[in-house]
């Protein structure tokens, strides 16, 4: 019953959202980016909140499956361009290389897993970036034509809209376009996927991992296969999304694969809220919300950004779902410092 | 069920917040609902090594955008502008497009200052039929290679620059060893393939070619190699802030007294950025305020009033920045619509005057054809006159566009049909 309420809510928010934005200056198009790479920032929260494994690599995979997906359109099987081949191959081969870079670095700690995945992320960007033949460098991958996506009997072309409809000052279901369905389908799939697998005896290993190592070890797992696993399914949403976000403006750049791009899966993950299943999400979508809407009109976005991150970080530290989401403490415990242990630990005094 | 009379409940109190909420959105989009107007998407580097350039194209925009509104506007509509900052990364500058087009409903986009962001978003546009006009993009693939049937580029391409410099500079220089530092990106290859095209069969011979990822700031391995190599012309293919870094840095190499150094486009903020070091400097540009506004009135009118507002004098980019405005507005009024096709049928092969002699659009590839300058840089002391800063150079030679653009039959244009 739970879970129904849960599947339900979720899947109204997903198709209230292009609409609920179109009064504050959004767009559906951006509803479809936020999307888009809100699934990355969920894989990547089963990294940092989950697990408590600060990646600052997420770019490679992000990169590397928007480049896959379009080289499998334009370059691998230019005769037989299919959507599905496209997203199957991407995410096939970002799992694969998540797999390998997190056997090699999960077994180390703190700042040395951060820098030896920013060094991988790095060198992925270097490959990208020197093989001009293949990635056409620091020009990109640009104006592919993505193939519809084939439906059994039939094909869709994403980029199509949905019939005219005036919805008054929730825009037109004209503006619509079927990208945003697809995304907003796989972002409930994938919300549904993680949503599963922190649940399950996986997700507890990993937070036990997370919480004490050592005793989840005496207990009889073995952490650095719980860290590989999580890492990897990190790394295959990051690469789902990227591949995603390829197919959807048909070009990709070397930019994807940059620090920058893994510093936003952090900012949105950590904004949102880590350890919740939401957060991610709603870090993406304001975030990008913000740099959509005042980016256009304020030069200093970045600043802003930054002040927001900090913000966050300093007053906020659950983020902004887990510190104003259903399970937070209330203001006044908040505003008294009052956590579950200081109450646990007045009653044991008394 | 009585309606009337009957106590509020919650479930009442919320449907009503919600129709008065909805009713104060609807309210506001009636009374915002403006007078007829046109959108355009002006989008440009504000930050990173190409942004003097591309806020200086927004101030030639708003010149031109205001001029047109003041007179009456577009067949009757106010052009509003909406703006994004491209960062000279193409997925940025897609997104801004993406976003000018979806929600803001901008019928053309404009902008420019790199190659990159222009093939970028010249693809966007093509997939959503938009008219893009490229303003400051010298590579050549925006009206070869990557050329689409919505966009148009009036400013000078690479292989012009090649052409027109190789004409003016062969007698001198053109059997020596040539040594150069690229751009790691389209344009960078553009303009080094097109100089390779002109100079090899002459007898020049290529010693180097070092390529560095745009946004370098530090070209000294480069330029140590360059001095060891002991070039008689060393070409540095570099943009912006690069150029400035990458010329500075020469000079300490004492390679701005030694050698001939080429800089296949400049403008006015590189050459003040580099000064001194910029004289004997040979370039090429398709405007040059001072030496356009004493030929022709238009050019004048313009330097003049873009002074007036601004308080410089405009740069290459801004002046294509400002006639690209006005080419749309113009292509718009001879269609008599906002429709893309039937603006392009009457783009095609359209000659006019505008700031420079007659111009014209080439039809197969929506090249601009219109005159390229090389020029040589002057020393600061010889930099006379009120903007004495931007008074840079010397010009050389003046190349007829059709004389120096792309034949019809080397183009590896294929322009859709729609």
């Amino acid at each position: 019953m739970k879970d129904l309420r849960f599947y339900a809510l979720t899947a109204l928010g997903l198709i209230l959202f292009p609409f609920i934005i179109h009064p504050i200056y959004g767009y559906p198009g951006l509803a479809t980016e936020i999307l888009i790479l809100g699934i990355g920032a969920i894989g990547f929260n089963l990294l940092l909140g989950y697990a408590g494994l600060l990646s600052y690599g997420q770019a490679m995979f992000y990169g590397l499956g928007s480049y896959v997906a379009l080289l499998t359109i334009q370059t691998f099987f230019p005769h037989f361009p299919n959507f599905w081949l496209a997203l199957f191959l991407a995410v096939a081969f970002v799992t694969l290389v998540a797999l390998v870079v997190g056997m090699l670095t999960v077994r180390l700690y703190g700042i040395y897993f951060s820098l030896l995945t920013l060094a991988f992320a790095q060198m992925f960007f270097f490959i990208v970036f020197q093989w001009r033949s293949l990635t056409r460098g620091d020009d990109g991958l640009q104006g592919i034509t993505v193939p519809p996506l084939p439906l059994g009997f039939t094909s869709i072309d994403l980029t199509g809209t949905f019939p005219e409809l005036d919805l008054g000052p929730f825009g037109n279901l004209h503006d619509v376009h079927y990208w945003y369905l697809f995304a907003a389908i796989v972002t409930f799939l994938v919300l549904a996927f993680v949503r599963t697998l922190t649940r399950s005896q996986f997700g507890e290993v990993l937070a036990a991992i997370r919480e004490n190592e050592e005793r989840s070890t005496f207990v009889g797992f073995s952490p650095i296969r719980y860290k590989i696993a999580a890492f990897t399914i990190a790394g295959m949403l990051t690469g789902l999304s990227g591949a995603l976000k390829g197919l959807y403006e048909g070009s990709t750049a070397v930019d994807t694969l940059t620090v920058d791009t893994s510093g936003n899966f952090v900012i949105y993950t950590v904004v949102g809220g880590v350890k919740t299943l939401f957060g991610p999400l709603v870090g993406t979508g304001l975030i990008m919300y913000l740099q959509n809407v005042i980016g256009g009109k304020i030069d200093y976005w970045r600043l802003i950004e930054g002040l927001i991150f900090v913000a966050v970080i300093v007053f906020l530290p659950g983020g902004l779902l887990g510190s104003f989401g259903p399970r937070s403490r209330t203001w006044l415990q908040r505003a008294l410092r009052i956590t579950p242990q200081t109450i646990e630990a007045s009653r044991n005094v008394r | 069920m009585n309606i009337t009379g009957s106590s509020p409940t919650r479930a009442r109190f919320i449907a009503g917040s919600a129709a008065a909420a909805a009713a104060t959105f609807a309210s506001i989009n009636v009374i915002a609902a403006p007078m007829k107007e046109v959108v355009i998407g002006l989008n440009v580097p504000q930050t990173g090594p190409y942004s003097d350039q591309g806020l200086d194209q927004l101030r030639a925009y708003h010149l031109a955008i205001d001029e047109i509104n003041a007179s009456g506007g577009v067949m009757g509509m106010q052009i509003k502008a909406t703006e994004g900052d491209d960062q000279t990364k193409p997925p940025v500058a897609v997104e801004n497009a993406r976003r000018m087009i979806e929600r803001d409903g901008a019928v053309m986009i404009t902008g420019g200052s790199s190659t990159g962001t222009a093939i970028a978003v010249s693809g966007l546009c093509q997939e959503k039929k938009v008219i893009f006009m490229a303003t400051l993009t010298h590579g050549n693939e925006p009206t070869d290679v990557d050329c689409h049937y919505h966009t148009f580029r009036r400013y000078n391409n690479a292989y012009m620059s090649a052409h027109a410099m190789a004409r003016t500079l062969l007698s001198k220089y053109g059997t020596g060893r040539w040594f150069y530092i690229t751009a790691d990106y389209s344009w960078g290859h553009s303009n080094f393939e097109s100089l390779g095209e002109v100079l090899e069969p002459k007898g020049a011979k290529t010693i180097k070619n070092v390529l560095l990822p745009l946004g370098t700031t530090d070209f000294s391995s480069a330029l140590s190699q360059a001095q060891a190599a002991k070039p008689d012309v060393l070409v540095i293919i570099e943009f912006g802030k690069d150029m400035v870094n990458a010329l500075n840095q020469a000079a300490q190499f004492g390679l701005t007294k030694s050698t001939k150094i080429l800089v296949p486009l400049a403008d006015e903020y590189m050459a003040k950025g580099t000064g001194d070091n910029f004289d004997n400097v040979v370039t090429t540009a398709p405007f040059y305020w001072k030496y356009h506004a004493e030929k022709y009135p238009a050019a004048k009118k313009f330097v003049e009033a873009f002074i007036k507002k601004n308080g410089v004098p405009p740069s290459n980019g801004a002046e294509c920045a400002y006639v690209d405005i006005y080419q749309w507005k113009e292509g718009v009024e001879r269609a008599g619509s906002l429709d893309p096709k039937k603006f392009i049928e009457k783009m095609e092969g359209h000659k006019f005057t505008a700031t420079k002699e007659q111009e014209s659009w080439r039809a197969f590839d929506h090249q601009g054809i219109n005159s390229c300058l090389v020029m040589e840089g002057v020393p600061q002391a010889s930099r006379t006159g009120e903007f004495s800063q931007f008074a840079y150079a010397k010009v050389l030679e003046v190349h007829d566009g059709a004389s120096v653009s792309i034949p019809e039959g080397v183009s590896k244009c294929k322009i859709e049909s729609a």
